[in-house]
């Protein structure tokens, strides 16, 4: 038995325990913006955050995340408010849609360790695939998604 | 970071499962009655308007710009309307998205079912006020009596309009009233995907499904012998396997209505995990077929093939090259390319008895149902296709390949069925771009273009797109024809067994690179500057009749060439290692023109800019027509520098991003999207700003270092 926390729940899985993140989190808590795109780490669709950090759930095993804490995009906000949620929304970033939860967890870490990024630092540290193609849009949401975190900080 | 607490956790999967199991009514609705006035509009007694999307969204927008066209002939506000994706209707028509068709061969229909729909409300509003339709408006979702001061909402007159008669041609508005159209309009499933409750197919999940993934002969062709189950039986959650064989089924014939899946063993598990470790653990023997290709051996028969017989597509003037002004000799060489839509390939069906229900992200609910209905043989009626919408499709999505094997599953275990592909399944099991090699030679007289000769080599597709039942992969319209007085169009067919179909602009993805290469070679020897050398090929004119069915509004494209050059500073001065390419198209009904801007030092090739300006009539949704356009631009982009499937000895070299490279952030260039203001009616967006960028860039990398990239991928 695996326990970890799950989107502030405490959640069990009894199973292999090589079994990886992607698919506990999806078919076992049935919680599907966690989205199946490569399997290999490559596409960063599965982008949730362990204890805070960037994994890749694809190949992330479940036992490598016991006792952690495990957020997924439907924890990323209580409602859909986490700045970056917004900029995507006001930025109209999706094509398909399919890669954006995974873009918006990935991004949500890069402003926790860099508020402010530049383009460069976008070019160097993002790297999920869009295959719409995306990219723009993504990269004008970054920017507002930075703009509308430090303005909440400075609301706080 | 904000965590959820108890209750909206439980509240959030309360909504994912309820969403989950789709066609069931939720709760409460049972007492709400609709009132259809049109397959693709109700509205219920709660009052709430419904509009059905009628061609399947795969991230091109659809879902948002067809409906909106109903809207605005249906007088509602948009806010107040739900939208919803259409399943399968035999009554509609024109029901698929490919061919950047959707809006282009829907634009009236959709018009025409809301202003019918509107015209049913005002006469249901005369006889219930007495007074005369003349005097009789609507107005977001009412209509008003303004004489009489009087109101009635569109729900109130639901179930009397509803009895009405259809009116065959009602009026439309002028589009010069239009409200809602031309205006940007965010995707209806934005909200939905920004917080992870958009429900793909590949979400999907029915009471008592299992999940099968199939271990597919590496060949395309070939065929399961025997298998042995021993390791794969071991691991939990698998709990049966079955042989599936297109041999049984008429064989793998590559039309979107055929069921055309590659044989191999199904593995079913109880989850996707168990199913997929199923299918690594499972040992097949494989009978082979005897033909083999290998893609460099192939692209060596087409450049063979470029100088022995071939069929002519167009033949105009004399071909003659020899003591003409200026000339070129040059080949291109394009490779097989594959779509690697995000979403795996996947599909969920249940089949009872001979009543069949699919949930699939397909681009063609049409043929997919016929493909069904073929493969179980039960009446066409009998199917039920629900469109979800599609993560990416590109053309994928077209072939029924992946439901038809999973309908056979169902009928099978007597359970609902969800097939799963891997990655690796999806890029050694894809309908490719054709290969092609391509040479054009050419000739100037007084500084334009006087002789032209396209002869392309491939494998041609076994789809026949408008071709009179030629498989050639040039069209006799295509540019430049009716542009040069002595111009030659030939195709030389090399049969191959690689599996080859739609893809996001198919042949003039391969064609206009050819073709925009050498119009900025012959540029270069004659001496004359690219853009201006593009506008005397277009001339003056404002029509060049092709075709006698096809007349080219040469205007627009001078216009687009114009403006494009105009954007991108064409002319002003460039710091060393910089260049500035041009290219430019119709295709797919636009005119498109590109200008891109590149920097390359030593080996390395950054792509500065790329400037499109289009023309494609009017445009529905602004916002998502750029959107459109800039995918489309990064598509391009990642064929220029990353795209080739390679296949020895019948098998696909690659299996997954690392090995079929798609472009990420770093790779994206500035993209300035204009488009010119027009009121012609709308065409689509989906694949036309592709095809010009990778000439757009191969010219400027001539331009930036006088070395000219003939073949792609890009190679400095």
């Amino acid at each position: 038995m695996i326990r970890f926390t799950l989107n502030g729940e405490d959640y069990e899985f009894d199973g292999a325990d090589d079994t990886p993140l992607l698919w506990v989190i999806r078919d076992g808590a049935g919680l599907t913006g966690t989205k199946y795109g490569c399997g290999v780490g490559q596409c960063r669709a599965c982008t949730v955050h362990v204890d805070g950090r960037v994994r890749r759930a694809c190949v992330t095993s479940v036992k490598a995340v016991a006792d952690r804490t495990v957020t997924t995009i439907e924890g990323l906000s209580r409602d859909a408010s986490h700045p970056v949620q917004q900029a995507w929304r006001e930025v109209n970033v999706s094509q398909c849609g399919y890669c954006q939860s995974g873009q918006i967890m990935a991004v949500a870490e890069m402003l926790e360790r860099l508020p402010s990024p530049s383009d460069e630092d976008i070019d160097r540290q993002h790297r999920n695939i869009c295959r719409c193609g995306t990219y723009a849009r993504i990269r004008k949401a970054i920017h507002r998604a930075a703009e509308l975190s430090r303005e909440e900080a400075a609301r706080e | 970071m904000s965590e959820l607490n108890r209750r909206e956790f439980v509240k959030l999967c309360a909504i994912s499962s309820m969403g989950l199991v789709i066609g069931m009514p939720r709760h409460g609705d049972a007492r709400v009655t609709a009132q259809e006035l049109h397959p693709l509009i109700k509205i219920g007694s709660d009052g709430q308007i419904i509009i059905y999307a009628q061609n399947p969204d795969m991230g091109q927008g659809v879902k948002t710009a067809l409906p909106m066209i109903i809207a605005e002939e249906l007088g509602v506000d948009w806010a107040s309307i739900k939208v919803k994706q259409a399943p399968w209707d035999s009554r509609l028509t024109n029901q698929f998205s490919g061919g950047s068709l959707s809006i282009r061969l829907n634009y009236n229909t959709m018009r025409q079912a809301g202003a019918s729909a509107r015209a049913m409300l005002i006469a249901a509003a005369a006889d219930r006020l007495g007074s005369p339709v003349e005097e009789l408006e609507t107005r977001q979702g009412y209509v008003v009596d303004r004489p009489g001061n009087r109101r009635l909402a569109y729900a109130d007159l639901a179930e009397a309009a509803g009895a009405l008669p259809v009116p065959e041609a009602p009026a439309l508005k002028d589009p010069r009233e239009f409200k809602l159209v031309g205006t940007s309009v965010a995707d209806v499933d934005l909200d939905l995907i920004c917080d992870g409750r958009q429900q793909y197919s590949l979400d999907l999940k029915l009471p008592d499904m299992l999940f099968a993934v199939v271990k597919r002969c590496p060949h395309g062709d070939g065929q399961p012998v025997s298998f042995d189950s021993s390791g794969a039986r071991e691991i939990a959650g698998v709990v049966d396997f079955h042989v599936l064989k297109n041999t049984d089924h008429g064989g793998r014939i590559i039309l979107p209505n055929c069921p055309n899946f590659v044989s191999g063993v199904a593995v079913l598990a109880t989850t996707t995990w168990a199913a997929m470790q199923g299918a690594e653990a499972l040992k097949v023997e494989w009978q082979m077929p005897a033909a083999r290709d290998d893609s460099d051996e192939l692209m060596q028969r087409f450049e063979t093939a470029l100088d022995s017989e071939s069929e002519v597509v167009r033949s105009d003037g004399i071909i003659e090259f020899d003591d003409q002004e200026h000339s070129i000799a040059a080949t291109y060489r394009l490779p097989f390319l594959a779509h690697v839509p995000m979403e795996p390939m996947n599909c969920t069906a249940h089949v009872k008895g001979d009543k069949v229900e699919v949930w699939a992200p397909t681009q063609n609910p049409p043929m997919a149902a016929e493909a069904v209905a073929k493969v179980l043989n039960v009446p066409q009626q009998n199917v039920t296709i629900h469109v979800l919408r599609s993560g990416g499709a590109f053309g994928r999505r077209y072939y029924a390949d992946f439901i038809t094997d999973t309908v056979l599953l169902s009928r099978q275990f007597e359970r609902p069925v969800k097939t799963v592909w891997s990655r690796e399944d999806d890029v050694r099991h894809g309908y490719f771009r054709p290969a092609s090699v391509q040479r054009i030679r050419a000739a100037t007289s007084a500084g334009k273009i006087s002789h032209w000769h396209h002869k392309i080599a491939s494998h041609p597709r076994e789809i026949y797109l408008e071709r009179d039942g030629s498989p050639a992969e040039i069209g006799n319209y295509e540019f430049p024809a009716g542009f040069i007085p002595n111009l030659l169009f030939d195709y030389a067919a090399v049969p191959a067994r690689i599996p080859l179909g739609q893809w996001r602009a198919t042949e003039h993805s391969s064609n206009v690179f050819a073709v925009s290469s050498a119009i900025d070679e012959l540029a270069d020897v004659a001496g004359i500057d690219p853009v201006r050398f593009w506008l005397e090929l277009v001339g003056d004119e404002q029509f060049v009749q092709v075709r006698d069915d096809f007349r080219f509004d040469a205007s627009r494209l001078r216009n687009v060439i114009t403006v494009a050059a105009h954007r991108a500073q064409w002319g002003t001065p460039l710091s060393d290692g910089k260049g500035r390419g041009i290219s430019a198209s119709y295709n797919q009904g636009i005119w498109v023109a590109e200008v891109a801007e590149v920097t390359v030092s030593k080996d390395s090739l950054t792509v500065d800019r790329i400037t499109c300006v289009i023309d494609c009539g009017l445009v529905v949704n602004p916002q998502g027509a750029v959107n459109q356009v800039e995918g489309g631009i990064v598509d391009g982009l990642a064929a220029a520098l990353y795209g080739r499937i390679t296949v020895k000895e019948g098998i696909v070299q690659e299996s997954n991003f690392h090995d079929y490279e798609f472009c990420r952030i770093r790779d994206i260039p500035e993209i300035d999207v204009h488009f010119i203001d027009s009121n012609d009616s709308p065409r689509g967006l989906g694949e036309g700003p592709l095809p010009p960028v990778a000439p757009a860039i191969t010219n400027a990398i001539y331009a930036a270092t006088g070395k000219r990239i003939r073949d792609l991928p890009i190679q400095l």
